[in-house]
């Protein structure tokens, strides 16, 4: 909770910031901003900003977990994981010998497998083949040059080396001394021109604790896998970002590679970079670093249509947990002219203190200590999820917070909100659209997103002006069409005894 | 010449046309140098004493018309009654919430979000605080709301409740999480349970607070020569001195009584901790023991070998324990130091249960390691360049800078602590980190906990040491705890007297005593928000400890079953033994019975009082409270005209969690001489929850023992 008000306020001071310096007059802004795109299509956003010697950087590539396809779920986030194993010169000591060992690797990894799914099969030569296996990795072991990648940054000031994958895309990040410009050309380059995926098998084992950790031991985790299992019957945001653990344990290194190959292609990539750096600088160095990735066919976005719903759906987590409740309503994707619509829709409906769920159920009520709603999940990129979620107080239940929330989504397609709901509304939502943009980092992040979602980065700032022109009737005529029973999926957390 | 330079450079174009990546212009990581970095200016920083003595920092910022401001206030919760934990978080909560002498708190929100600012206030462990941004142009208004937030809050009523509810369910929400559980005990572990740098409210805690004691809270520790404030953003230094001067001219400074500061045992206490979390694959471990303090001269070696045991992506655990042995997502290695009290060591990771033993053995040994050989060249290198390269970063907002220094000074640190901190870290050498390892980490004294699935883990925890099982259930609040003062001989008398009326009134002593067993047939409609559902059920009790009951359910009949010291359940599903926590309510259950109650009334240890009346549909009921010798209490409230009991509460369990119950009793009928209501209401909460309507009620039947053994097989 502590964490959400935190980026509230960030949200507002930036909102604030917006409104007078850049909001009201995008051409102003446009002056800071410097973009181009190398000859094999990959697209640069440079904004200036001087006040400390610092730059943050994010290369965002346009495919996330919704380019996967059953049987290798969770390879975008896999991938991302290997791009910190460095390259054909980084964390290794000679890349030629450790090849031959990673490509032996990759063909005992598919005996193995083919061993196991005999039905039946021999553990014996299961064991035997496994133990080569263990052989070799520590073979290939003894050429890796632990984690260098990070290293390098590390040693250099970097800070904030991370990366995250989301259903739609997947963004690397950290931030450097502005003096160190050439080294994040190096290193990022390098990293998408020839990555070695090394120590490929141990590092699908930390995947899995990592799925452990955010789904299979929390609540919250659990309950959002299923959400979405029964959201999408046909549409690949059904599958939860980290994959299901069979496809993390069968992956191979070839799959992961093959998935690089079709979808780390030049004019599939975005970098903004915003902080102290000179423009023609950054342009001169990137003809010289990136323009070496070779370019290739764009690949084709997601053909499957999710269908509409035959009739309401609702999912149970059992869990020993205290309950959690979430509701979606379908709906388009970012470039559907109503998209603005939802986002006013979020404002009224669960933004802050003056919203009508908190001042509902939080506040006169009493049945909830935390009620919200955000559009946009898992992705924006495709038709996704309205979504309305109540963490109910002491003592009360999901279905009395149920029903406070559709009592308020009653009110909303029968009466017009006031005029002065829909102005501090807007202003909210502005708040909200922009509540990354605090940090360098934020900026950055937002501006690559639209580009890459919406091909212009400008969309970012036209978002807030199709915001402006949001009208009481308009709310009504989506409310009506949106939030109906047969469109809408349930999820809950029903408390079971801890006993087993 | 010229010429010449032309042709080559077209040569130069068609080599990088054909062969893009030109090897004579990319440089590796190795082969780059880098430009000097260009100086920092700094911000000019203001410091000055307002005429009440309230320390502020000011910082000028033009680049865009917003303001904002920061204060520490000297108090915490380390400074509240133990049996008010909750007091110092809630006052800071509802400070913001619960309205002014001028306006209520959602009057506030309103006037805040039409200017688009936004003010917040919360009290931590060792410092409380309060943030407002806002437009340049707006500063005046908000400024003065800023200023009566702090300095006259009035703690509504209603924003307490809201801030209590939000408590509780906090609390009852506290084990969902593994990770919060792992950080909540193994504080505890350190510092010890009723350290307030560890300890934390239970819903008596909460239930004990009251707004007298908010109000108190805040008039000890808010005054103004107990705030340093901060000031950063689109304003004239002077200018704003005079707003501020004005905003707080009606706070008058207060000497202040300071509590002493806790103290922390540094003393090490290893031991080997267990807490079973049976619902979830994956363990959280944590391991260490105290830290030291921020001042302490070795802080700044123990900086750097955190850098390289566990604090960045190429130090030795993310390396041993993630990279290479695959064993976990989050791995943690750091050695904390607070700025006014010892901090933490501690290392640990979230592994599968399966190899829970096997992190925790190369945890150690990782510690082990670095105590007993210290750091290589070459990790002191590059973790002094990852710290001092990146030292430009501590400078990059305006707020960063003038909270830090805000920061110092509420501590107590010297203003260039920062500037001593770079000058310091540069001077570590391996020999500094070795000794600071060898006098600070003790590997042989560590505490270890592990939260998880206790069977699938790879070992048991005794290799490490006697397991201590921790057992995280949350207490429920008591009604007793409701500060009822000790009861007075008077009180004892009445209470005495009412209840020998009411005995008398429903069948005599004699009669009670006599009571073997009782059969009763009921229905119960029991109240949800998706309407009313009817239950019947059949419950037989022998005195004074065993139970059956039947509940019909739509799928199927279950049985319940408790005779004395075991349990067991039979459902449509199978038979099965009750769980230790369910034959405790069971058996809390039968202690609140009436016949129970009235037949062990003289029992010793029963103690007695009586309480304020209560009206109760429209009769004076007096009010008597009956704690056992365990300390379960409940309330009766009596007809002092017919003796009826009119109404019983406890503190009991519904579905949803602990909750308050009321059971209110009408159309007592006799059976065999004893008056026994017919009809029930039971509200949870002072909610309507279920109503029960007594079919058939037998005493002294014929009952077989075999009703409460455990069938062998399923019965047909």
């Amino acid at each position: 909770m502590g964490k959400r008000k935190i980026v509230f306020f960030i949200g507002l001071i930036i909102f604030s910031f917006l409104t007078t310096v850049f909001s009201q007059n995008l051409t102003e802004f446009e002056k800071k901003v410097t973009e181009f795109t190398l000859r094999n299509g990959m697209k640069f956003i440079i904004v200036e900003k001087h006040e400390a010697p610092v730059i943050s950087f994010i290369t965002y590539a346009n495919v996330g977990a919704v380019n996967e396809v059953r049987g290798i779920t969770g390879i975008a986030h896999i991938f991302e994981h290997m791009a910190f194993k460095g390259t054909k010169t980084i964390g290794t000591r000679n890349y030629e010998e450790e090849k031959k060992i990673l490509d032996k690797m990759d063909e005992l990894f598919i005996k193995i497998k083919r061993e196991k799914m005999k039905k039946p099969n021999d553990p014996k030569k299961i064991k035997a083949l496994q133990e080569e296996f263990e052989k070799l990795r520590e073979k290939a072991k003894s050429y890796v040059i632990s984690n260098e990648f990070g290293k390098i940054v590390e040693e250099n000031g970097g800070i904030g080396l991370n990366a995250f994958t989301s259903a739609d895309g997947t963004g690397y990040v950290y931030n450097l001394p502005s003096n160190k410009l050439e080294l994040w050309m190096s290193l990022e380059s390098d990293r998408f021109l020839n990555p070695v995926l090394r120590e490929f098998y141990k590092e699908k084992e930390v995947v899995m604790e990592e799925r452990r950790m955010r789904v299979e031991s929390q609540p919250i985790g659990k309950l959002m896998e299923e959400f979405l299992a029964i959201a999408y019957k046909a549409h690949p945001y059904g599958d939860n970002v980290v994959g299901h653990m069979s496809d993390l344990e069968t992956i191979t290194r070839q799959e992961a590679l093959a998935f690089f190959k079709k979808y780390y292609i030049p004019s599939n990539l975005t970098v903004c970079m915003v902080g102290d750096v000179n423009p023609e600088e950054v342009k001169r160095l990137a003809k010289i670093y990136f323009e070496r990735i070779p370019s290739g066919p764009k690949p084709e976005p997601v053909e499957t249509v999710e269908p509409p719903q035959w009739g309401e759906r609702r999912v149970e987590v059992e869990d020993p947990s205290q309950p959690i409740l979430l509701i979606g309503y379908h709906k388009p994707d970012i470039n559907h002219p109503d998209n603005a619509v939802y986002d006013v829709l979020m404002d009224i409906l669960g933004l802050g203190r003056t919203s009508r769920l908190y001042k509902s159920l939080v506040k006169e009520k009493k049945i909830a200590v935390q009620v919200g709603a955000f559009p946009g999940f898992p992705g924006n990129k495709y038709p996704n999820l309205f979504v309305l979620y109540a963490v109910p107080s002491i003592g009360h239940t999901n279905e009395e917070c149920e029903k406070a929330i559709y009592e308020e989504i009653e009110k909303l397609k029968k009466e017009k909100v006031s005029e002065e709901e829909l102005e501090k509304a807007k202003i909210r939502a502005r708040a909200n659209l922009v509540r990354q943009l605090g940090s360098n980092f934020g900026l950055a992040y937002q501006l690559a997103y639209y580009e890459a979602l919406t091909g212009d980065w400008r969309n970012l700032f036209r978002s807030i002006d199709a915001i402006k022109k949001v009208t009481a009737e308009d709310i009504i005529r989506v409310a009506k069409k949106c939030f109906i029973k047969r469109n809408r999926v349930v999820a809950q957390i029903v408390t079971t005894s801890s006993e087993k | 010449m010229k010429r010449k330079n032309y042709l080559l450079s077209i040569l130069i174009i068609l080599a990088f046309l054909i062969n893009p990546s030109s090897v004579f212009s990319q440089k590796s990581p190795k082969e780059l140098t880098f430009p000097p970095l260009k100086e920092l200016k700094l911000p000019k920083v203001e410091r000055v004493v307002l005429k009440n003595g309230m320390v502020v920092y000011l910082v000028e910022d033009h680049d865009l018309p917003m303001i904002e401001v920061s204060a520490m206030i000297k108090v915490g919760s380390k400074y509240e009654p133990s049996d008010k934990i909750g007091l110092a978080r809630i006052t800071g909560r509802v400070m913001r919430t619960g309205g002014t002498e001028s306006k209520t708190g959602d009057k506030i929100d309103e006037e805040l979000e039409s200017i688009a600012a936004e003010i917040s206030t919360s009290i931590g462990v060792s410092v409380g605080r309060a943030y407002m941004s806002v437009l340049k142009e707006s500063f005046d208004k908000a400024i003065s709301i800023f200023a009566d937030i702090l300095m006259n809050p009035i703690f509504s009523e209603d924003k307490i409740e809201l801030a209590k509810v939000e408590e509780k369910t906090a609390i009852s929400r506290r084990n969902d999480n593994v990770m919060e559980i792992a950080s909540r005990e193994f504080a505890k572990l350190i510092y010890g349970p009723e350290s307030p740098y560890a300890r934390h409210p239970e819903y008596e805690t909460i239930d004990n607070i009251t707004r007298e004691d908010l109000i108190a809270f805040h008039k000890k520790y808010f005054h103004p020569n107990n705030v340093i404030l901060g000031v950063w953003g689109d304003f004239k230094t002077k200018e704003m001195i005079k707003k501020l001067e004005r905003a707080f001219r009606d706070w008058k400074p207060e000497k202040i009584d300071f509590p002493h500061e806790p103290k922390v045992s540094l003393e090490l206490k290893p031991s080997v901790n267990l807490i079973k979390k049976p619902d979830v694959n994956q363990t959280n471990i944590r391991i260490g023991h105290i830290g030291v303090r921020r001042d302490n001269p070795d802080y700044f070696a123990l900086r750097v070998l955190t850098e390289i045991l566990g604090g960045s992506f190429s130090s030795r655990l993310f390396r041993k324990v993630r990279s290479d042995l695959g064993l976990a997502y989050a791995v943690w290695g750091v050695f904390g130091a607070n700025y006014d009290y010892p901090g933490m060591f501690f290392a640990g990771c979230s592994t599968k249960s399966q190899s829970t033993c096997q992190a925790i053995r190369a945890i150690i040994n990782e510690i082990k390691k670095i105590v007993e050989e210290g750091v290589t060249s070459e990790e002191l290198k590059k973790a002094k360049d990852s710290i001092l390269n990146s030292f430009v970063f501590n400078f990059d907002t305006k707020r960063e800078i003038v909270e830090r220094l805000m920061t110092y000074e509420y501590y107590g640190y010297p203003s260039d602590f920062l500037q001593r901190y770079k000058r310091n870290i540069e001077k570590v050498t391996k020999e500094d980190i070795l000794r600071a390892a060898r006098k600070y980490i003790h590997p042989d004294k560590l505490v270890i906990l592990a939260v998880g699935n206790a069977e699938d883990f790879d070992c048991s925890l005794s290799e490490f040491g006697p397991v201590n099982e921790i057992d995280i259930t949350i207490p429920e609040p008591e009604i007793k705890k409701e500060k009822i003062p000790e009861a007075t001989e008077a009180e004892v008398a009445k209470a005495e007297k009412i209840l020998e009326t009411s005995i008398e009134a429903l069948g005599g002593s004699e009669r009670f005593k006599k009571v073997k067993n009782i059969i009763i047939v009921k229905e119960t409609k029991v109240t949800t928000p998706q309407g009313e559902f009817k239950i019947s059920s059949k419950e037989i009790i022998i005195y004074p400890d065993k139970t059956r009951s039947e509940i019909n359910m739509p799928f199927g009949k279950i049985i319940t079953v408790m005779n004395g010291k075991t349990g067991w359940m039979k459902t449509p599903q199978g038979i099965q033994d009750l769980p230790e926590s369910q034959l405790t309510d069971i058996k809390k259950a039968l202690r609140r019975n009436t016949i129970y109650i009235l037949q062990n009334i003289d029992k010793k240890g029963m103690k007695v009082q009586a309480l304020a009346p209560e009206e109760i549909n429209g009769t004076k009921a007096e009010v008597i409270l009956v704690t056992d010798i365990e300390g379960n209490s409940i309330k009766l409230a009596i007809d002092p005209e017919t003796g009826l009991i009119l109404k019983k509460s406890y503190q009991g369990k519904t579905m949803t969690g602990p909750a308050k119950l009321d059971e209110f009793y009408s159309d007592y009928k006799e059976i065999s001489g004893i008056k026994i209501p017919f009809h029930i209401t039971i509200n949870s909460n002072g909610k309507k929850f279920a109503e029960v309507v007594i079919k058939e009620a037998k005493i002294n039947s014929q009952i077989s023992e075999s009703l409460f053994k455990r069938p062998e097989k399923e019965e047909k």
